[in-house]
């Protein structure tokens, strides 16, 4: 199974999202958030280079100076831990392919950055987390609904609570 | 939110630019192709091309109705929407015959309710519709998938039969179609072919396949899922349009024709297509989404209940008015 | 939201702005659109804008009138291009 990096972000954030997006249930498509959050990332950084293929996973995008650094833009930062998350998996990936990179998160609308930087111990926590996902995925049934302060912005919050 | 087009009159879609022109000789008018969600064309439409390629790029559908009012066909997007998973479900449900009667039995359910819901209504502000209504209770939905059709076809008779009761005009005789002889069957028609449009577009926007259906069987040539959720919102949208459109003169005979058959006219049709767009806008707050929801919508969450039904995460119960 | 946009542009982007608007909102007369958009179609709107004007002599008024509910329109004269759905 190829694990992507929202996979990750949504296996922190919620169990049920990841296994619904995982068996092809993505609820994105007519997303007024979605649509604002593709229209920030093609406004954003559009001189630099963007959307980087880079063994299972694609990132939003790579300087390459002295130390490769991954940057990952998004909306708001409200779901901060599970996209920290996403950010740790995709540096746990370029280190697998021998390019160590540190990771920054970016949120233009707020004017805000953050530095990530791979330690041992969540690159423990990467491994775990993907077998993990692997076993959740692969279950016949989605998780039972869990209620989280930010299921009101999910793309799934009617699917659930229907 | 964004709105389907209506198209009653003749004229030609194309393209100009990045938008939709509707030309025909009244002039030429601009249609924001960003603020539409469908096309319904009655009238004698033509599609440039042009205008085909850009509305397929938008995932703008565009159904085509007959003279009658029929839906003929549609010329659909892509499909997008795509999950193995759901489809296989989703088809197993519908061949082994236990499952398929759980699901078809809801549904019947879910059409009693909402026509005893509309029926106490009326009886409410005094329409003597008192044993139609003991009728339909009497009807208890159970066994295999051809018992509950028969128990679903009673109660559509019996619900038919209490028109002659509610209506100030015009006469519900027996539902006839192909082409309808009454003004009345010309309405039921009309509307139950937009709210199967309707269905059919909310299904779309799922994961579910529209052939696969429960109570209707999927070899008719339609997409019978659509028909199946669109019958249990019959007397929810197309009914109380048609008793509010009669009862308060909105329409009479000179907005029918009366040659082969009786079908509504031009203006007719577009008194129609006003009040059923307003209805299905509606908005209700839902109890379990805690949201305001449109009636439209609800058809939407029929779809999501199917799916979370044939995955097993939950049961599926149907949609019942609790207003 | 439902807007009400008019504008004051040079006369090589009249038609730019015409036709860019024309793909959001509802023409209503020369140099008038009004309708209704949602927040990222507002977004794709504004940024649409400011890329085919001259900020430095275009001029492009957004009333954000929040719902189509907060203003009675009055007309003068022949409304030229009702705003329907129905045709």
């Amino acid at each position: 199974m190829r694990v992507t990096g929202v996979m990750v972000q949504y296996y922190v954030a919620c169990k049920r999202e990841l296994w619904f997006f995982a068996n092809q249930i993505n609820m994105n498509y007519d997303n007024d958030d979605i649509s604002i959050g593709r229209h920030i990332h093609e406004k954003s950084f559009s001189r630099e280079k963007k959307n980087v293929n880079l063994g299972d996973v694609s990132f939003d995008f790579v300087k390459t100076g002295e130390k490769n650094t991954i940057f990952e833009i998004k909306k708001s930062s409200k779901l901060e831990e599970p996209v920290r998350y996403q950010l740790y998996y995709y540096l746990w990936n370029a280190k697998k392919l021998g390019k160590e990179a540190d990771g920054v998160l970016v949120y233009p609308k707020e004017k805000k950055r953050e530095k990530l930087t791979l330690t041992p111990e969540k690159e423990h926590e990467i491994e775990h987390i993907i077998k993990d996902i692997e076993k959740i995925v692969s279950q016949p049934l989605p998780p039972p609904v869990v209620i989280k302060p930010y299921c009101k912005r999910c793309t799934y919050y009617e699917l659930c609570m229907v | 939110m964004k709105d389907p087009l209506y198209i009653t009159s003749h004229g030609i879609l194309q393209r100009k630019g990045n938008t939709l022109y509707f030309v025909n000789e009244e002039g030429k008018k601009a249609l924001p192709i960003n603020r539409i969600n469908e096309i319904n064309c009655y009238g004698k439409v033509s599609l440039k091309s042009g205008a085909s390629s850009l509305l397929m790029k938008e995932g703008i559908p565009v159904n085509f109705f007959n003279m009658y009012g029929y839906y003929e066909g549609s010329l659909y997007p892509r499909v997008q929407l795509n999950s193995g998973l759901v489809v296989v479900q989703q088809s197993q449900h519908y061949s082994d015959p236990e499952k398929r009667a759980v699901i078809a039995a809801e549904i019947v359910e879910g059409i009693k309710n909402n026509i005893l819901k509309t029926l106490r209504y009326y009886l409410k502000k005094g329409k003597d519709v008192e044993p139609y209504i003991q009728d339909i209770e009497k009807e208890v939905i159970k066994g295999d998938v051809a018992q509950i059709m028969s128990n679903e076809g009673r109660i559509w008779h019996s619900y038919y039969q209490s028109f002659n009761k509610i209506l100030k005009n015009f006469e519900m005789d027996k539902r006839e179609i192909r082409p309808p002889t009454t003004e009345i069957n010309a309405l039921i028609s009309f509307g139950n072919s937009l709210l199967y449009v309707s269905a059919l577009s909310e299904i779309y926007h799922t994961y579910l396949h529209p052939s696969v259906s429960y109570l209707h069987e999927p070899a008719e040539r339609r997409f019978s899922l659509a028909l199946d959720i669109a019958d249990i919102f019959k007397p929810v949208i197309v009914e109380r349009v048609i008793f509010k459109l009669v009862n308060n003169n909105m329409l009479t005979e000179k907005d029918f024709n009366h040659d082969v058959g009786v079908l509504l006219n031009e203006k007719g049709k577009r008194i129609f297509l006003k009040e059923y767009q307003a209805k299905l806008e509606t908005t209700i707050k839902h109890p379990e989404i805690k949201r305001k929801v449109s009636y439209k919508y609800l058809m939407r969450l029929e779809c999501y209940k199917l799916i979370k039904h044939v995955l097993g995460d939950k049961e599926y119960r149907s949609f019942r008015m609790w207003w | 939201m439902y807007l009400l946009i008019v504008y004051d542009v040079d006369v090589n982007r009249v038609n730019k702005v015409n036709k860019f608007l024309k793909m959001y909102l509802h023409w209503r007369q020369n140099s008038v659109f009004e309708g209704e958009v949602s927040i990222s179609q507002f977004k794709k709107l504004k940024s649409g804008l400011k890329d085919i004007t001259n900020e430095d002599k275009d001029s492009i008024l957004i009333y954000n009138l929040k719902d189509r509910k907060n203003f009675k329109l009055e007309v003068i004269g022949i409304e030229k291009n009702p705003i329907e759905l129905i045709l």
